[in-house]
C-alpha cells in the first residue's frame, strides 16, 4: 500500500482470503453468467454491449457506495477497486439482465411503466436472495454506520437487513434506468425532438429519483447545521436534496433546450458536464462550511488529495458524476418515455 | 464534440487503470508537482486510448453510419443565414427516419405530436432535399 495513497477504512483492510465455499459461490457466479449470456444470445441483439453497459451501471453504484458495505473474501484477484469485485459486478448484472430481456420479450407490448415494475419486482426478489447468500457466506458485511441505521431489525428467515427490501429496488431502478437510457442508443431507436420540454414532469422524475437515492445514501454523510424543520428523514434535508434535485432538472431542461441538436451521447454528456459544474462549487462551499461532513467509513478512503482551488477530495469529486450519471440516466430515460408514444407514430 | 466522446472514454479508462493498479499516488504527484505540466503528456495518450477504444469497441454505438450523420451547419443556400439548432435537430431526425423507412408523411405527423409548427417541418424537409 502507498503510503501517500494511504487508505484506514474498513474498505481497504479487511481478509481477502477465501473460504471453500465461496470458492463455490464464485465458480456458480461464472457458469451462471456464461449461461445467462447464452441465453440472452438467442433473445436479445448485441448481449455483450448490453451486458457491459448494465456492468458499468451497477459499478459506478458499487465504487461510490462502497462506503455502506464491505465485501470479503472473495480472493485478491476478484477486486477491482478497494473492496468493489468484478465478480459480484458481473454476478449482479447478470440477475438484472436477464428478467428485464425476458420481460422486454414476453411483454414487450405491455407499457413501459408497467414493465418497469416487473423489472422491479424480479430483480428485486433476485437481488435479495443474491443478498442472502452473499450476507451468509460471509462475504458481505455492513458498515458500522449502516448498521447503526439497520439497528438490529433483520429478516430473521434470511439473515438479511429489512432495509434491504429497500436498498435493492431502489439500487436497481437506477441501474435499469441508466441500461434503459443507454439500450436507446445501443438498438438506435428513433427519438424525435420535443419542441416544448415537459419542465413539471421532468422535475417530479428528478425530485422522485434523487429523494430515494439519498435516503439510500443517507449513512455514508452528515448534513449538520440546516434548519431543523428541514429534517424530513434522518438527516436528509429537504433544503440540500431540494438544491441537487433542481441542479438535475436544469441541467437536463438546459441541454434538452439548447443542445436540441445533440444525439444521446452527447446529451448525456451536457447532463453531466452541466450538472458537474454547478454541483462542485457548492459541494465545496457545503464541505468548507461544515454542513457536509463524510463519515468515518467515507473519509477513511479518502487519499487527503483535494481539487485545486477547492475543498473537495479528489474520491468526492469523482463520486459526483458518477453519481450523476446514475440519476441523470434514470431521469432522461423517463424524460424520454413521457414522448415516447409520440416517437413511432 | 466526438473527440471530446473520446477523449472522455480514454480519460476515464486511463484513470481506472492508475486506480486499479494502486498508482493514483503517481499520478497525482506527477500532475500536482509539475504544476500540470505532465497533462502534455496525459491528454493525448486519453485521446489515444479513446481513439483506440472507438475504432475497437464502440465503434457501432458512437459512430454513425451515414444516414444518421448529424446535419453540417450549412447554408441552404449561400444567400440565407445557418441552420439553427431546433433546424439541425430536425434535419437529423428526418435524415434517420428516412434511413428507417418513414416516409414524409409519417415523419411529419410525429414531428407534430411533438409540437412542430407546419413551416418548422417543412423548412427542415426542404434542407434535407437540399443537402441530398
Amino acid at each position: 500500500m502507498n503510503t501517500l495513497f494511504y487508505c484506514n477504512s474498513a474498505a481497504c483492510h479487511f481478509d481477502k482470503t477465501p473460504a471453500a465455499s465461496i470458492i463455490f459461490f464464485e465458480f456458480f457466479i461464472f457458469v451462471g453468467v456464461l449461461l445467462s449470456l447464452y441465453f440472452l444470445s438467442k433473445i436479445e441483439k448485441r448481449i455483450l454491449l448490453k451486458f457491459l453497459t448494465v456492468a458499468v451501471g451497477i459499478f459506478i453504484f458499487e465504487s461510490f457506495t462502497h462506503p455502506l458495505w464491505v465485501n470479503a473474501h472473495l480472493g485478491s484477484w476478484a477486486y477491482m477497486y478497494r473492496d468493489v469485485s468484478w465478480v459480484l459486478t458481473i454476478g449482479w448484472t447478470a440477475l438484472v439482465l436477464v428478467p428485464v430481456s425476458v420481460i422486454d420479450k414476453f411483454y414487450g407490448r405491455l407499457e413501459e411503466w408497467k414493465r418497469f415494475i416487473m423489472y422491479l419486482f424480479s430483480i428485486t426478489f433476485l437481488g435479495v436472495l443474491g443478498e442472502t447468500a452473499v450476507v451468509n457466506l460471509g462475504i458481505r458485511s455492513y458498515a458500522p454506520e449502516t448498521i447503526e441505521l439497520i439497528s438490529g431489525r433483520y429478516i430473521s428467515l434470511l439473515n438479511i437487513p429489512w432495509d434491504a427490501l429497500y436498498y435493492t429496488p431502489v439500487f436497481m431502478a437506477l441501474v435499469v434506468g441508466f441500461y434503459k437510457y443507454w439500450e436507446l442508443v445501443i438498438n438506435k431507436d428513433l427519438v424525435a425532438p420535443v419542441k416544448k420540454v415537459k419542465w413539471l414532469k421532468t422535475l417530479l422524475i428528478t425530485a422522485l429519483g434523487v429523494l430515494l437515492f439519498e435516503i439510500m445514501i443517507e449513512p455514508m454523510v452528515i448534513n449538520a447545521g440546516l434548519p431543523s424543520w428541514s429534517y424530513i428523514y434522518r438527516d436528509v434535508s429537504f433544503l440540500m436534496t431540494g438544491g441537487w434535485i433542481l441542479i438535475i432538472w436544469l441541467a437536463v431542461i438546459l441541454v434538452n433546450k439548447v443542445f436540441i441538436q445533440f444525439n444521446l451521447v452527447e446529451k448525456f454528456l451536457g447532463y453531466i458536464a452541466v450538472a458537474t459544474i454547478i454541483t462542485m462549487p457548492i459541494e465545496s462551499w457545503l464541505i468548507v462550511s461544515g454542513i457536509r461532513q463524510y463519515g468515518p467509513s467515507a473519509t477513511g478512503n479518502f487519499s487527503g488529495y483535494h481539487i485545486p482551488l477547492t475543498n473537495v477530495p479528489v474520491e468526492i469529486a469523482f463520486a459526483i458524476p458518477f453519481y450523476l450519471a446514475l440519476i441523470i440516466a434514470f431521469v432522461s430515460y423517463w424524460v424520454f418515455q413521457f414522448n415516447r408514444k409520440k416517437q413511432i407514430s | 464534440m466526438r473527440k471530446l466522446t473520446r477523449f472522455l472514454i480514454g480519460g476515464a479508462v486511463l484513470f481506472f487503470g492508475f486506480l486499479i493498479t494502486d498508482n493514483m499516488e503517481f499520478l497525482m504527484m506527477s500532475i500536482i508537482c509539475t504544476g500540470g505540466i505532465t497533462l502534455v503528456g496525459y491528454v493525448p495518450l486519453a485521446y489515444v486510448i479513446g481513439l483506440a477504444f472507438d475504432e475497437l469497441l464502440f465503434k457501432h454505438i458512437i459512430k454513425t453510419d451515414e444516414a444518421t450523420q448529424p446535419a453540417k451547419i450549412i447554408s441552404i443556400n449561400e444567400s440565407t443565414a445557418p441552420l439553427t439548432n431546433n433546424q439541425v435537430a430536425l434535419v437529423n431526425y428526418i435524415k434517420e427516419a428516412r434511413a428507417n423507412g418513414m416516409g414524409d408523411g409519417q415523419i411529419s405527423g410525429v414531428l407534430k405530436d411533438n409540437g412542430w409548427s407546419e413551416d418548422d417541418i417543412k423548412t427542415a424537409l426542404g434542407c434535407t432535399q437540399t443537402q441530398s
